[in-house]
Formats: C-alpha cells, structure tokens, sequence
C-alpha cells in the first residue's frame, strides 16, 4: 500500500485518484442499478470540490509564504481585486439570494412589465371599470426593485437565479474542461511519440469544430440541461489548456530540476507529479479564470437562441424574453446583459491579475 | 515553401475528414432520425407515410449497416453531392450559395473596421502611453472585450432602432444586395460584430506596440534620424505585426460560427449562421453537416493563410 | 593639434523619471570634441556614459528620459534646445551612433541594405539606385565580402561581429562629422573585438571624424587613445589626455578602476573594487564614491567635489587634491 502510494506522487495524489475513482463507481452504480442516490450535478461538485481541495487550497495552506507572496502580488492590482470581491458578490447572491426573493418563475399578470424603481413608465391597461383601454402612468414599486417582466416574474428573482445558472456552468464546465485538459497536456508532453501525436492531431479536430454550431447541435439532439450544457462545454472546451500545458510541460521537462530528478532515479510518476504538475499549476489557474467568462457567454447564449435549461431562469432566457418586449419594457433586456458584462470583466481582470501576479518578470 | 503548403494542404484534409466523422457518428447516435420531422410533417397532411418510410430509407440508405453508410457518405460528399435540404428543398449546395454572400458582407465589413480602428487606436494608444487619449482607449478596450456580443446588438437596437428610430433592423433579401437599404441595414450588425474584435486588436496593438517601442532597433532607427512617423510605420508597426496578424485571422477563421452566428440570428440577416440555426431546428441535417464542414474548412484554411502570411511577416521564420 | 571644437557640452543634467523616481543620470557633465579628436568615456555600467551621448543627440526623451539643463552646442548651435525636427536632420548626417548589442539594434523584419540606405534617402535624398551603390561601398569599407549581394540578406543571416559592421556602415552612411560609439566591442568575442577596434581608427583617420568611445573596458580605451573622460554616478571624476590618466590616474575611483585591469605578471585573482555603484535616485550632497573609498575623508560625507585642474590638462573632482578642497572652504 505504502508502494503504491509513494509511487503515485504521495498521499495527496493517491487520495484524489482514489476519491475519483469512488466517484466514478457510485456513477457506474447509479447507471447500472437505476438508483438515485446523487443528483448529477453533485458529481459535479463532488469533482471539482476534490479538486480544488486537494490540489488549490491543500497546496495554498501548506505554502503560505509562496501564498501570501502572490496574494500581496495580486493585490496590488486594484481592478484584479475589485474583480475578486464582485465574484464574491455574485456567489453570495447565488447561494443566499434565493432564499430572499420570490419564485423566479412565477407568473403574476396584474403586475406585469412593471419598471425598476426609479423609473415610470407610461402604459396602456386594460381598466375593468371603465372597460377600456386607458393609459396608465406606472411607477416601479419595491416589491420588485429591479421591476417584472412581461408575464410579471420578479426581475430580481430572475437574475439572482441566473447568477446561479452562470456561475455553476461557468465553474464546472471550466473545471471539467480544464481537467481534461490538464490531464492530456501532461500526458502528451510526458509519453511523447505517436501518443503525444495522436493526441495533438485529435486537438486540431477539436479545435476546428464550430464550437458553438456544435454546441447548439448537440443541446438540440439531446434535450437542454444544465447537466448536459456543461457536460459539453466541458467536453469540447479543453483544447486550448491542454496545448498550454503540454507546451509548459514540455519546457519544464529539459529544466535542470526536472532532469537532476531524473538522474537521480525519480519515477514517471514522481517526476509528473512532483516537478511537472505543481509547476504547470499557476498557468492552469490563470488559464482556468480567463476561460470561465467564455462559457459564461457560451451557455448565456446558448439560452438566448432558445436552447437553455427551460427548468431555470437564466440571464440568456430573460434576454431572450427581453428582446421580444424592447419596445414595452427595455429595462428587461438590459438588466440581464449589465450582470452578464460585468461577470465577465470581473472574470478578465482577476485572471490578469493573477496572470501578472504569477509572472515574475512583470512588475506589479 | 510550395512543398510545405502541399503538406499543409494534405494534413488539412486529415483534419476535415476527421471532423465529418465525428459529426457522421454524432447524427448516427441521435436519438431522432432524420427523417422525423419530414414525416411529421407528411402525416399531418394525411398522407400514408409507409411507402415514404421505405423511399426515404432507401434513397439515404438507413437500411445499410453503418460502415456503408458512412462509405457511402464520405463518398458522395467527395463527389461534390452534398446532400438535399428537407427543409427548404433545394440541393444544400445551392442553399449554401445563395446565403454565403450574406455572412461575407457582413463578416469583411466588420473586420476590416475592427482592423483599421483597432491597430490605429491602439498605435496612437501605445505611443502616447499615459495620456489621457491613452487611459480612455484603454478602458474602453476592456468594455468592449467583456461586452457580449448578443447583448450589444439587443441593446444597439433599443437604442437607434426602437427609441431613436434611426435605423431599421431587419434585412429585405427581394431588395439588392448592395442597396441603400440594405446597406443601413447592416450598420447596426456591423457595429455589433466589430466592437468585441476592435476592443481586442487595440489591446493586442497596444502592448505589441509598446514592446516594440523599447528595442534598441528604435534607438538606432532615431539614432538615423528617421522621422517617428517612420520609426512607428516601418520599424515598430511591422514588427508588432505579428501577434496581431494571429489574432486577426484567429477571429476571422472563428468568426462564421461564433459572433457573426449570433449577429445573424438577431439582426435577422440571412447567412450562413442563420440558415444552420435554422437547420438545426428543423432537424435539417444535410445542412447542418455541410455547414459544420464549411466552418472546419474556413478554420483550417485561415490557418494555412496565416501560417504563409507568418514568413512575409518576418524573415526569420522559414518552414523548409 | 587644437584644432576647431566641433561639440561643445557644459554642465549637462538629464534624468529618467522612473516609478521609484528620479534617475540622476547625467549630472553636470562637460567636455569639449575637437575635429578628427577621440573622446572616451570610462565607468561602470549605469554611471551615466551612454544617458550622456543619448542626452546630446537628443534620444534620451524617447526613454523617459529628460534634459534638465547645461548646453551641448554643435557648431555654436545648442542641441539641447534645438526643435526635435532640427535635431532629427542632425542625427545620421552630422551625429551618428551605434550601439552595444548588434544583435538587437537591427530590425530583423528589414533587410540589412534597407537599413543602411535608410538614412541616405531621408538625409542626402539619393534615389533608390544611388543608394544602392553608395550601400554597396560602405560595406566594402566596413569589410564585408559580397556586398551586393549581402544588402538583400535580413540580419539573422548575419553573424555578430558583420551586424556590428552593418551597424557602423548604416551609421556612417551620411559621412557624420561626430561619431558616438557605446561599448561596439562589448557584446563581440575577442578577435572580432580587435577587428572592428581597428575599423572604427581607420574610418576616424580616413574621415577626420571625431569619435566619442563610450566603454568600461580600459584596454580597449588605452588602443583608441585621446581624451578621457571618468565618469562615477552620473558626474565626472576625472578627466586629461589618456596618457595622464592611465600614467598618474588622480582619483581614487580611476586607480581603483585601473587596479580591475587583469595582466599576465599579477596573481591571477581578478580584483573588483569593493561595494556597490550608487543609486541615483536622490543623490546625497556628497561625494558619491565615499562609501567606496579607502581615502574618503569627512569632507566627502559632507560636500560634493566640483572638478579642478590637477596638472594641465588634467582635471579631477576629489577632495585628496587642496585644489579641489579649496572650492568648499
């Protein structure tokens, strides 16, 4: 046992092996045997927490001068923080928001297109006493600050859902893609050969798919979930990691550190996981912020063109929806895409920052 | 140079063929068929669908077991026979060339607006680091790379279209393709397409330009006594060239399905991107393969155009 | 041979104005060029030789650089405050300057003929064939074999001692009166070191152009001869004919930078002067070399020297000379 664990790079690698492995059984179990004991979203969760417990905050503990170093690095970039803390904003608003607002999915007609506070608008209603149409001034209210749309769904519990929606696909799909392609990177760079061939060739495949046409295409096929739109993303979206890996790994594999370990007997598996992985993982998580507000956009768009999960409120269905009523009620259009902007410049300059904070040669 | 472009070429081809089947074993794995929505649509008009089943089958050989099938398809596609559109009833050839010119006009137009504001933006941004000229590019740079694309043209039509009432929105194909009309048309979708790749060739140009204004070449260069006109133009500019040439042509190979896609389907304009959306949708799939194809092609051809393009550009990359 | 002074700089300042702040790195610097005279200025990396020659040609401001003040008059025509179009038509025609790193300081994307006809067309307004012709002789003098067909060739096709010999040709295309040559040996291993040594005094004698050698290496100075300025910390330490600071060197600074000369009769221990070069940024008022100095007396931790003439025609700045002491009491 103690061989096997040493010849995987230690116990935090045979711990995550083995943690995938036990995730990847109940999946087969709940395949063959009809059960339900995890929803599949939490397979996601379950992955991508593994993950970054064992190879984001395990190594962030146990390095904390090298942690606290980059922190100060990074925080000197006033707009990677300012995109940090909006971050935070968001998953706040994610996980507690629900709990605080109304159904997002509640149809309420009296109070429909009802405009943000702040704002009046003029509208014609149907007024039951006189019995006809009359124009009607109509303020927003506080019940629904950010106002309602057409059929008269809270704004506010339409968007805090979509930050939901965003950020599970934007952090899943990126941490499966980037995943995937971690893993090929490394392995096209370490095997080399017809391996290492067959593997970049497959990449020029990948990467010449109309990603998005394909996208489309297979969410049509198949049925919109949330599941399978990141299943996807996360499935077609690895490319461009494992390129960058494999080029890092193969310029750390001639690096003195790597070859002395060689020289000195290091195993396969104690050079990949010992010099190659830790030493490839600042790229990944700079490469791994800048892809996330590309997904985003991918399943925002993915749901505008009519192709979303139709079970939850996302911020590409209430553009969607908002496009139909620009003129009735533009605040619905462009409430959602203020959101999507700035998830997706908060997104840019945390990864630019980080991306600055990692290089030593830039001054920050 | 002509023996690698031969090369190029062939391993082009390996990458297309390597798409089509991934896209062959896709459909082949689809829970529907492909002739589903054909016979919907047959059965709802009343007629007996048994005889059609069986013509459809065999005039697409679904009878067959599935390496024919493939053999069959690949081979038919070699041949230049690439299918009948069910949905708009016309060989997908001819679907495909009636609406290209759509997606081209606006695709050339956008980029080479992107590309000239872009690097001229970016050269001044970058010349004058610092200044107030420089601040503002640089901050709407950053506004127009994080803008969404879709969400700018909505937003571009709530403002000129329904409260300023400027410009129309919609794309009359009975009209010329190059009138007055139309052209005002595509204001808007050429706005939309280029703010995103402006945004980002002005960053691009920008520190491209500025690392190139410290080399000691520059020095010498006004050391000459060459005028800084020519000093940006002929010494920096060509040397900044090119990681702007690989994102331009990155964009312009990932554009037809990517921004222009969305623009199309919202400003209604009928290219290549609405005709497969709607292909889609329409389980049309001669044409949704076809197009998959096309975007493949365009990609791979970009890249062979660049790749060619890299050695013009700098003397010192040879691939012989 | 005193013959018309062709370059004339009075107490030039200039700093580069940085994050961490202001660079000091010219601070009061004169010397005077005659025709056909070689002037050598001598220190440590970033003591400020090279910000002098980019401060006269007016190529500093490109670097964030600044001129505060002093005046460097070609011909009684002050550069300094010159309008930058006057100073460009100067550059390459009347003040020309190659640099330390041949390998950078051609544009890779440019064939090397383009390079060197570059300034002929601008300044001389030859057209395309003449420049050709006067690009094909210059190259043959700065030795370059096939030159016809070497013009068509981009600089990575070059080695590094024939860049620097391109560099050279393109800068003395326009026959340039004043020369600035920053370390042109210092990136070249040794023969070639000596070759183009060898070219740049044959092209001063063939021309009677006056050459400013920018260079730390000792050796190589002592070969070019003339004048010699020392420069420590963006201010001149010493300055006489090279026979007079090599011979009886007067501040400390230039013995200690003598001593660093490694020859074949010593111990075979190369020797260093001790410490660190100062920081410019915000200078003391002091002499900048006494945290350095073995004589450093309190006076130098107080005052800062101004230059005073030694012998004839030697002038040093240190507090060891009375005449120099004499300035502060």
């Amino acid at each position: 046992m103690k061989s096997l664990v040493s010849r995987l790079g230690g116990r935090r690698h045979a711990t995550a092996l083995g943690l995938l492995l036990l995730l990847g059984a109940v999946g087969l179990a709940q395949g063959w045997l009809g059960l339900t004991l995890l929803p599949p979203l939490a397979f996601f969760y379950a992955f991508l927490g593994v993950l970054m417990l064992l190879y984001g905050a395990m190594p962030l503990y146990t390095n904390r001068r090298l942690t606290a170093h980059y922190w100060r690095r990074t925080r000197r970039n006033r707009l990677a923080v300012a995109g940090l803390w909006f971050i935070v904003f968001l998953v706040l608003l994610a996980v507690i928001g629900p709990f605080f607002t109304q159904s997002p999915t509640r149809v309420n007609f009296p109070e429909k297109n009802l405009p943000p506070l702040g704002f009046t608008i003029s509208q014609s209603t149907f007024d039951l006493s006189a019995g006809q149409f009359i124009a009607k001034e109509t303020p927003g209210v506080w019940e629904h600050p950010l106002g309602t749309d057409d059929k008269g769904r809270d704004m506010l519990a339409m968007l805090v859902s979509g930050a939901g929606v965003s950020l599970q696909v934007g952090l899943l799909a990126t941490g499966l893609a980037v995943f995937l392609g971690a893993v090929l990177g490394v392995t096209s760079a370490y095997a080399g050969g017809w391996v290492d061939n067959a593997l970049m060739r497959f990449t020029d495949i990948m990467m010449t798919f109309p990603f998005f046409l394909l996208l489309i295409f297979i969410v049509f096929l198949y049925g919109a979930s949330l599941t399978l739109i990141i299943v996807v993303i996360g499935l077609t979206g690895w490319t461009g990691t494992a390129r960058l890996v494999r080029s890092e790994a193969l310029s750390l594999r001639t690096r003195e550190f790597v070859l002395a370990a060689r020289a000195l007997g290091a195993s396969p598996a104690r050079v990949i996981f010992r010099h190659l992985i830790p030493n490839v993982m600042s790229p990944i998580i700079v490469i791994a912020t800048l892809s996330i507000p590309g997904i985003i956009l991918a399943e925002s768009a993915l749901s505008f063109v009519g192709l979303g999960d139709p079970s939850v409120a996302s911020w590409g269905r209430v553009l969607n929806a908002g496009q139909q009523t620009l003129d009735t009620a533009w605040w619905v259009a462009v409430e959602p895409g203020v959101l999507l902007f700035f998830t997706v410049l908060a997104f840019n300059f945390l990864g630019d920052g980080l991306r600055d904070a990692f290089d030593p040669r830039t001054e920050v | 140079m002509r023996r690698y472009i031969i090369k190029r070429l062939l391993y082009t081809l390996l990458i297309a063929w390597g798409v089509l089947t991934i896209t062959f074993v896709l459909l082949r794995l689809s829970p529907s068929s492909p002739a589903d929505k054909y016979l919907l649509n047959l059965t709802a008009r009343g007629q007996d669908i048994s005889q059609v089943i069986a013509s459809i089958e065999a005039r697409y050989g679904l009878n067959r077991p599935i390496h024919e099938q493939y053999f069959q398809y690949v081979g038919s596609l070699v041949r230049g026979d690439w299918g009948w559109s069910l949905s708009t009833s016309m060989p997908v050839l001819e679907l495909l060339g009636r609406h290209w010119v759509y997606s081209f006009q606006l695709i050339l137009l956008a980029t080479i607006v992107a590309v000239f504001l872009g690097i001229l933006i970016g050269v001044y941004s970058a010349v004058r680091q610092y200044s107030r000229a420089d601040y503002i590019a640089t901050f709407f740079s950053f506004v127009g790379i994080a803008l969404p694309n879709f969400w700018l043209g909505i937003m571009l039509i709530l403002i000129f279209s329904v409260k300023l009432g400027w410009f129309k929105t919609y794309y009359d194909t009975a009209l010329p393709i190059l009138s007055l009309d139309n052209l005002k048309a595509l204001v808007l979708p050429v706005l939309t397409l280029s703010t995103g790749m402006m945004a980002g060739y002005t960053r691009y140009t920008r520190s491209a330009t500025l690392d190139n204004l410290r080399k000691d070449f520059v020095l010498f260069a006004r050391s000459k006594g060459v005028p800084e006109r020519t000093v940006i133009l002929r010494h920096v500019l060509r040397n900044a060239m090119l990681p702007i040439v690989t994102i331009i042509m990155f964009d312009l190979g990932s554009i037809v399905f990517g921004g222009a896609y969305l623009t199309e389907i919202i400003f209604g304009i009928p290219g290549l991107g609405r005709i497969s959306f709607n292909a889609v949708f329409a389980q049309d799939y001669p044409v949704v393969v076809a197009v998959t194809l096309i975007g493949a092609l365009v990609v791979l051809l970009v890249n062979l155009i660049t790749d060619v393009l890299y050695t013009y550009l700098d003397p010192r990359i040879r691939y012989d | 041979m005193a013959s018309e002074v062709i370059l004339e700089v009075r107490d030039l300042r200039a700093s580069f104005f940085t994050i961490r702040g202001e660079v000091k790195a010219v601070d009061g610097v004169s010397f005077d060029l005659a025709r056909g005279e070689t002037l050598c200025l001598v220190g440590e990396s970033g003591c400020g030789k090279t910000a002098t020659a980019l401060a006269v040609l007016g190529l500093i401001q490109g670097l964030g650089g600044r001129i505060l003040g002093g005046q460097a008059r070609y011909r009684g025509e002050d550069l300094l405050t010159a309008p930058a179009s006057r100073l460009r038509g100067l550059r390459g025609r009347a003040l020309a300057m190659i640099f330390q790193d041949p390998q950078s300081c051609l544009n890779p994307v440019l064939t090397v003929g383009a390079q060197i006809m570059e300034p002929l067309r601008l300044h001389l307004r030859l057209s395309a064939r003449q420049a050709r012709a006067r690009a094909v002789s210059l190259l043959q003098q700065v030795g370059i074999p096939l030159p016809e067909r070497r013009l068509q060739d981009y600089p990575h096709q070059f080695s590094g001692g024939m860049k620097q010999r391109a560099m050279i040709a393109a800068a003395l295309s326009c026959g340039p009166e004043v020369l600035v040559a920053d370390e042109p040996t210092t990136a070249l291993d040794v023969t070639t070191k000596a070759q183009i040594l060898d070219l740049l005094k044959r092209l001063r004698q063939e021309r009677e152009m006056s050459l400013i050698f920018i260079s730390h290496d000792l050796g190589a100075v002592a070969e070019l001869g003339g004048r010699v300025v020392v420069m420590y910390g963006g201010r001149m330490a010493e300055t006489g004919d090279l026979e007079q600071v090599l011979r009886r060197p007067c501040h400390p600074y230039t013995v200690a930078l003598l001593a660093c000369i490694p020859d074949l009769g010593g111990d075979g221990r190369l020797k260093t002067i001790p410490g660190q070069p100062p920081s410019l940024i915000d200078p003391p008022q002091s002499c900048l070399l006494s945290p350095r100095c073995p004589y450093a007396l309190p006076v130098c931790r107080r005052h800062r020297p101004e230059l005073a003439e030694v012998a004839p025609g030697q002038q040093v700045a240190c507090f060891l000379y009375p005449q120099v002491l004499a300035r502060v009491v």
